[in-house]
């Protein structure tokens, strides 16, 4: 800062402006009250003067101290308050400034340009309203001392010692007569001497309060600019460096940081004289003008896009998720408003808007970068924006979304009593109609919905559900949306999805379920969404009819049916086996069926799976393919391991630069060379297995997804890792069929027969566990018709009624939350244009999951 | 339960000490936004026909 030489500050300096104080008798006039708010302003008044003797350049370090007895010492490195005799009175210019109010050196411009002590009013009220205070100033080698008590002085001015140094010490305590609290709050003095730190870049604030031993130092090279980065504290940046500019113009120092961060709130703080001005101001609306002129200015310039050349970003666009900060110093400011924290200095608006613009307009010319992602981030915020205006007009215009009018689309019920109605959201029209003839009119309404399909490409199908569907919906529920949304005037107490059972349903339910998760909540916290399930199949054995949920009760019924009209014969042991073993063995084999599809995915047969057991008959948990090789391991060191020699050979070729990937049989047998020997012979007796099984699935391996980054390296050169995951569930089979004086080789085909079924008059033979499925399922599906029904639009409004609709038969799932946070998962999965981490998933859960329902 | 904002993926905690008037929303920005799609057509399930024809035949 500097230093304004040519001005004395001496007596002359001071001015008496009023007479005696009444500050004790209205305490509350001076330092706005008498409890916490005021004791602090006491320490603030006095800190204001040391900060102000910073302004002027004389002062860089300023200590503050708070004592066990409540008292408060203020030390700083400044020139020291005047000590001669002041022109005006036979008084000494301390004792002037002590004890008389709006005294000080601060009104003249002279010896200070800029203050921020609140009208000079500060120490001598500081004096007025404490018990005791001791001034000591060092100035001229000397150091002077006098004290003072309740705004009086007690002593003269004395000579107490010499000093090199300049500087003044302040030490007061505030009268416990006025104030009705004494004691001082670390957490109200701290941020706010954290705060003038930053706003006087350069000078050290250190602060000792020897009653709680809390301590802090603060220093700020950066000033503002360092604010702005301690504000952003855990916020994702977009930029590093705070944008930060500083100089004067017309004798106003205008200072200003911006940070813009990703959140979404906006943080600008306007200070004028190291004074926080709440209330805006001039220098706040030249700020932010100059700001919203260089950002459009700018991206008009440097955007050819028709589209965003005509786009005008507002102020609010701007700054969203932007830190700002503007602060200036001025010789004679003028606060207004109801806490005298605005500023009204009317030539500042201009001043600053124009430097603002000036600055920043320069910063995004010459960082293209920066003003990329900041362009960006505006434009994104407009678009927000105008998304977020145009859900809201369609939610104010009238009518649109009113409940008086009810869509014609609804089917509604004549009860009034929403504990007692339900509302089924019925896909398509058609399935819609058989549900409005198959309902029950007292309670329950039919609101028939259509996914609608845009835009069907070569390879890709975008689904749907419109606006006006939505909006119909809405009205129907009767609970409004937005902030107008009101579950007590929900018309329903149940709302029931009912969609087909393939997947254009289960989309459509997912959208709905999104939908309702999202904009809806408290309908899932509280239980008023439910899935109808209409059933897969219809299945008919003589004059008994069914209808099955899932292919799981399917099976049930067709063994339960074959079971019960057969013998079957163990050929091994030579005896009958009971019913109740037979039921206990197909238990366990339709759990080995369950497995099978996924190791088939994986390209292997159970069989085969199983003839890899490593010699000790470890299950493989790990299976390494190279073109149409296959190595087994059993655990993960062996694994890595292998992978290690893979990943040498690898970057081995990469060396010789040959793009060649290296060959699978050289590393086989690099890898034959170590422990894993079993699985060689494994591979080798895999050629012997039965040939039909071995042509379908000769170690086919589909594309695998990545199990971990480890692994990328080799996929790239065409290796592919897989998990046995499958193990596990294996591993139980096993001791399953233990308990049952069975093993593993009921599940591989044997050389003679194992099983002898006898059926009626019939008789078969079988060769393996599975095989006793195969036939017990054939023989449960003799005589049974099975009709699977894909749509809704297939059933007749009797068979909706009966096996959906009717609260007396059908069965509801309730949606939870975490069921809707789910498809909110899997919706943000599906939807749209983010194709990659959608392939991605589907890719890796495909696996697992056999289809994308919820 | 952490969830994470539909519109932004700010990552938020929902339990009784939380209070989330916007739920599953971070703000209420972020909400109107959401909603503002709906209202726009602009929420679609994307599929693959090859996949389609598959599940339906299951």
């Amino acid at each position: 800062m500097q230093k304004n030489e040519q001005k004395d500050y001496t007596a002359k300096s001071i001015h008496v402006l009023k007479g005696a104080d009444a500050v004790r008798k209205r305490p509350s006039m001076y330092i706005g009250s008498v409890s916490e708010r005021g004791l602090h302003q006491l320490v603030e008044e006095v800190v204001a003067n040391s900060i102000d003797e910073a302004m002027a350049g004389y002062c860089d370090e300023v200590n503050i101290t708070i004592h066990a007895d409540n008292s408060v010492t203020v030390v700083d490195n400044g020139r020291g308050i005047p000590v001669d005799k002041h022109h005006g009175s036979n008084k000494s210019a301390i004792e002037v400034v002590i004890t008389t109010l709006h005294a000080g050196g601060k009104f003249d411009n002279k010896a200070y340009q800029v203050a921020g002590g609140l009208h000079g009013v500060g120490i001598s009220v500081v004096c007025a309203l404490s018990e005791w205070m001791e001034a000591e100033v060092s100035r001229d080698g000397k150091i002077y001392s006098m004290k003072f008590a309740r705004g009086k002085a007690t002593t003269p001015l004395q000579i107490i010692g010499k000093s090199q140094n300049t500087g003044t010490k302040i030490a007061f305590c505030p009268d416990e007569e006025i104030f009705t609290v004494t004691e001082f709050s670390d957490d109200i003095i701290i941020p706010r001497l954290r705060e003038l730190a930053f706003l006087n870049k350069g000078i050290k604030i250190n602060f000792l309060n020897e009653k709680t031993t809390k301590e802090e130092k603060f220093f700020f090279e950066g000033g503002i600019a360092s604010f702005v980065q301690y504000l952003s504290k855990n916020k994702g940046m977009l930029h590093d460096k705070p944008i930060y500019f500083e100089n004067t113009k017309d004798k106003i120092i205008i200072e200003f940081a911006i940070l813009f961060t990703k959140e979404y709130k906006e943080h600008t703080s306007s200070f004028a004289n190291n004074i926080n001005t709440h209330e805006g101001g001039t220098h706040l609306s030249g700020f932010k003008s100059g700001l919203t002129r260089a950002v459009n200015d700018y991206m008009h310039k440097h955007y050819s896009d028709k589209e965003i050349k005509a786009l005008q970003l507002s102020g609010d666009d701007i700054r969203e998720g932007m830190i700002g900060i503007i602060s200036v110093k001025l010789p004679e400011p003028q606060f207004e408003g109801q806490t005298k924290t605005r500023l009204g200095n009317s030539e500042v608006q201009g001043i600053v808007s124009s430097y603002t613009n000036e600055k920043l307009g320069e910063f995004l010319q010459e960082n293209p970068p920066v003003a990329r992602q900041i362009i960006e981030k505006c434009i994104t915020a407009a678009r927000a924006r105008d998304a977020a205006r145009k859900a809201r007009e369609l939610v104010r215009r009238k009518g649109a979304l009113d409940s008086a009018t009810l869509p014609g689309k609804l089917a509604d019920c004549s009860e009034r009593d929403p504990t007692k109605t339900e509302l089924f959201l019925v896909e398509g029209d058609s399935a819609g109609g058989s549900a409005k003839q198959a309902r029950d009119r007292r309670t329950q309404a039919i609101l028939p919905l259509k996914g609608k399909i845009l835009n069907v490409q070569k390879a890709r199908m975008d689904k749907i559900i419109r606006n006006e569907e939505i909006c119909t919906m809405i009205t129907a529920l009767g609970a409004g949306i937005d902030e107008d949304f009101d579950i007590s005037k929900l018309r329903y107490g149940r709302i029931v999805l009912m969609t087909d059972a393939d997947i254009d349903g289960s989309h459509i339910r997912t959208l709905l379920l999104t939908f309702f998760y999202r904009q809806m909540a408290p309908l899932l916290e509280q239980g008023h969404i439910y899935i109808a399930q209409p059933p897969l199949y219809k299945v008919k054995r003589g004059k008994k009819e069914i209808y099955v949920q899932n292919e799981e009760q399917l099976t049930a019924f067709v063994i339960k049916g074959a079971t019960e009209g057969i013998t079957v014969y163990d050929t091994v042991k030579k005896q009958a086996i009971s019913e109740e073993k037979i039921k206990e063995i197909i238990k366990i084999l339709l759990q080995v069926e369950k497995i099978s599809p996924s190791l088939r995915r994986k390209g292997l047969t159970l069989e085969k799976y199983l003839k890899n057991c490593s010699p000790e008959g470890k299950l493989p948990l790990f299976g390494v393919k190279k073109e149409d090789e296959t190595q087994f391991f059993y655990n993960e060191q062996e694994l890595a391991s292998f992978m290690e020699k893979v990943e040498a050979e690898i970057s081995n070729n990469l060396s010789k630069t040959t793009d060649k990937p290296p060959t699978s049989s050289s590393l086989f047998q690099q890898a034959d060379e170590g422990e894993t020997t079993g699985s060689k012979e494994a591979l080798q007796g895999g050629e012997e297995n039965d040939a039909k099984t071995e042509k379908q699935n000769d170690l086919n391996l589909e594309p695998a997804p990545k199990r971990t980054n480890i692994f990328f390296g080799y996929m790239q050169a065409g290796w592919e890792v897989r998990e046995f995951t499958e193990s596990r569930q294996i591993e139980k089979i096993i001791a399953k069929l233990k308990e049952n004086g069975l093993n593993l080789n009921i599940l591989q085909s044997a050389a003679k027969p194992i099983y002898r079924i006898k059926s009626n008059s019939e008789e078969y033979i079988v060769f393996s566990g599975i095989e006793l499925l195969e036939k017990i399922k054939e023989l449960g599906k003799k005589g049974l018709s099975i009709q699977r029904y894909k749509g809704l639009g297939e059933m007749n409004p009797e068979q909706l009624w009966e096996t959906t609709m009717n609260p007396e038969e059908r069965t509801l799932v309730k949606i939870r939350l975490e069921d809707a946070y789910a498809a909110d998962e899997i919706f943000t999965m599906l939807m749209g244009d983010e194709v990659e981490p959608r392939r991605e998933y589907i890719q890796t859960h495909a696996l697992e999951v056999q289809n994308l329902d919820v | 339960m952490q969830i994470k904002c539909p519109q932004c993926g700010k990552k938020i905690c929902k339990d009784e000490k939380h209070d989330l008037p916007n739920f599953p929303f971070c703000s209420k920005r972020c909400k109107l936004v959401d909603l503002g799609g709906w209202f726009d057509n602009r929420y679609k399930i994307v599929s693959p026909l090859e996949n389609e024809r598959n599940n339906n035949d299951d």
